[in-house]
């Protein structure tokens, strides 16, 4: 049985199809990504999921309940993340928890939590770093042990360090049967610990494909710079475009699998070697403009 | 539920306590200055006596004979019909608009909806939050006239403050309602401000209207201050069953309206 499941779920503002029938599924035990850009509608899907906003159609089951009616029972089940979590200014980390597992009738791992995150809890909100906020928003919706968790731009604020360290307990989680329901603009963090992902764009899924898939769906951006002379022709190969060549130099824009460019790069004499990831948009143009 | 009750008395209580404080000292410098204008009594009746009679029914100097014959009707008219309903609208509407309103401007309702609570529930944590701080301030206000007019030696007539308590808990409950109604609609505090704000001066305008002309006199029925006349519930020791029905019908009235708009709206944070 899917623990999320939306059916041809719509929400309209005004003449802006912000949600325009959605469908998927979420697995139990998986973490699920929900991948598009900004404004394609990800996070009015999740505040449908969460009952903050109602949809115009369509409905939203959670553990085989309705996100309307069920919302109460739903959410004993659910740790949820904002995309730029509020909290109250003037409460410290500590009173944050207290308040919350008041509401939930208490917390199983806070204290873990904390540590694990290297986070003060005994300083007040708004003397926190935006890195700070995000943890203690995290610490909020993991320290229940929910069932299922669903993030609304997971590792806004945080530095790579932590990043790796709420990858691993997302890992951690979902090896433990956790399901998790991560919404994200930024290929690479999908890629690298979602099993399945949902492509949305304009309202619309577009796609919803097994991480391995979703991973033959790279784009890299290569320069280099040669120590000699460079022959462009070496690089003329299937998926490669060369975007700009000079005499010691070329700009690369290689689709999917790089390690081919790699071979042939790593016979010349290299000065100087770029390789960053092309922008969603890019991405999507690319691979899902006719869709 | 019983911790948003707590958490949002916790956050309201140091304008409680700003509000009390601010109600006491005048209570002292009305109460210290009785003993002298009753001296004087006199003098200012016959001052009072120059000012129209629409003038005196309008601000409620209705019965200027009566004025300095007692602290109550002293009282009621110097302190419990502009400053005490100023502090008490000024309290309730701030508490009203910070209860739904301001958890979505600050963005901090995302917190408290991510969790197992109804709508239904929160409200209610909210809006009795709010009515305890009602009780607590017409509680101390009223309640510090007693050593005030001990220590200046004045009489006072306890019973007379109890239709005071009623009568201003009453009103205070029906301005809160208005304003819990509308945090329920809208999503900015400062609209919930301006509409609960702009209708009660609507009201008091209205009422002041009504007593100038006889052909009007239908419109103070419209008014919140029609039903909530301290000179007769301090002064006359009063309190009409009207006053009664219209406040609770009210409060009832709004905080339906309230439950069904905040259960069905879409609560979004920018």
């Amino acid at each position: 049985m899917a623990v999320i499941e939306t059916k041809n779920l719509k929400k309209y503002f005004g003449k802006t199809h912000a949600v325009d029938g959605v469908d998927f599924e979420v697995n139990k035990g998986e973490i699920f990504g929900f991948l598009g850009p900004n404004g394609a509608g990800k996070t009015t899907t999740i505040r449908m999921m969460m009952d903050f906003i109602k949809p115009d159609q369509g409905e939203i089951k959670i553990l085989g309940k309705d996100s309307q009616k069920d919302s109460v029972e739903i959410k004993k089940e659910v740790g949820y993340l904002a995309p730029l979590p509020r909290l109250y200014e003037n409460l410290t980390g500590k009173e944050h928890i207290r308040l919350i597992s008041s509401i939930r009738g208490g917390e199983k791992n806070a204290q873990e939590l904390i540590k694990k995150f290297d986070f003060d809890e005994n300083k007040k909100v708004r003397t926190l770093s935006s890195g700070n906020r995000q943890k203690l928003s995290l610490i909020l919706a993991l320290m229940d042990k929910p069932k299922v968790l669903i993030l609304d731009e997971l590792t806004t604020g945080l530095d790579p360090i932590l990043q790796n360290a709420v990858y691993n307990t997302l890992l951690e989680y979902r090896d433990k049967g956790i399901t998790i329901f991560l919404s994200s603009h930024n290929l690479p963090e999908v890629q690298r610990i979602c099993d399945r992902a949902a492509i949305i764009r304009e309202g619309k899924i577009v796609a919803v494909e097994e991480v391995r898939e979703l991973k033959k769906k790279h784009i890299f951006n290569v320069n280099i710079v040669f120590d000699d002379k460079v022959e462009a022709g070496d690089f003329k190969m299937k998926g490669v475009e060369i975007k700009e060549k000079l005499d010691y130099s070329l700009h690369l824009v290689v689709k999917g699998d790089i390690n081919t460019v790699l071979a042939k790069i790593a016979k010349y004499k290299v000065r100087d070697l770029e390789i960053g990831h092309a922008g969603l948009e890019e991405v999507f143009l690319e691979f899902y403009e006719d869709k | 539920m019983k911790t948003i009750f707590w958490r949002t008395i916790k956050d309201r209580r140091l304008i409680l306590i700003i509000f009390i404080v601010i109600c006491i000292l005048f209570l002292w410098l009305y109460i210290s200055l009785f003993p002298v204008l009753q001296s004087q009594a006199e003098q200012l009746q016959k001052l009072l006596e120059t000012y129209p009679a629409s003038f005196g029914d309008a601000f409620g100097f209705k019965n200027s004979a009566l004025f300095f014959s007692n602290l109550e009707n002293y009282l009621s008219t110097e302190m419990f019909t502009f400053m005490w309903p100023i502090l008490l609208i000024s309290l309730l509407v701030s508490a009203g608009g910070y209860s739904i309103a301001g958890e979505i401007e600050k963005g901090t309702i995302e917190t408290l909806l991510a969790q197992p609570l109804s709508r239904l529930k929160l409200f209610f944590a909210k809006y009795l939050a709010g009515f305890s701080l009602l009780v607590i301030f017409t509680t101390l206000s009223i309640v510090f006239v007693f050593p005030l007019a001990l220590a200046y030696r004045i009489d006072f007539s306890f019973v007379n403050y109890i239709y005071l308590w009623i009568g201003g808990n009453l009103f205070g409950l029906a301005i809160l309602s208005l304003a819990s109604m509308f945090s329920a609609i809208f999503s900015e505090k400062g609209k919930v401000y301006f509409v609960s704000v702009g209708l009660l001066v609507l009201m008091y305008a209205l009422n002041i209207i009504a007593s100038l002309k006889d052909s009007l006199d239908s419109l103070k029925y419209i008014s919140f201050f029609h039903y909530f006349d301290p000179n007769v519930l301090l002064g006359e020791k009063k309190l009409d069953w009207l006053t009664l029905v219209v406040f609770l019908g009210f409060s009832l009235a709004c905080i339906i309206i309230a439950i069904l708009v905040f259960r069905k709206r879409d609560v979004s944070v920018a």
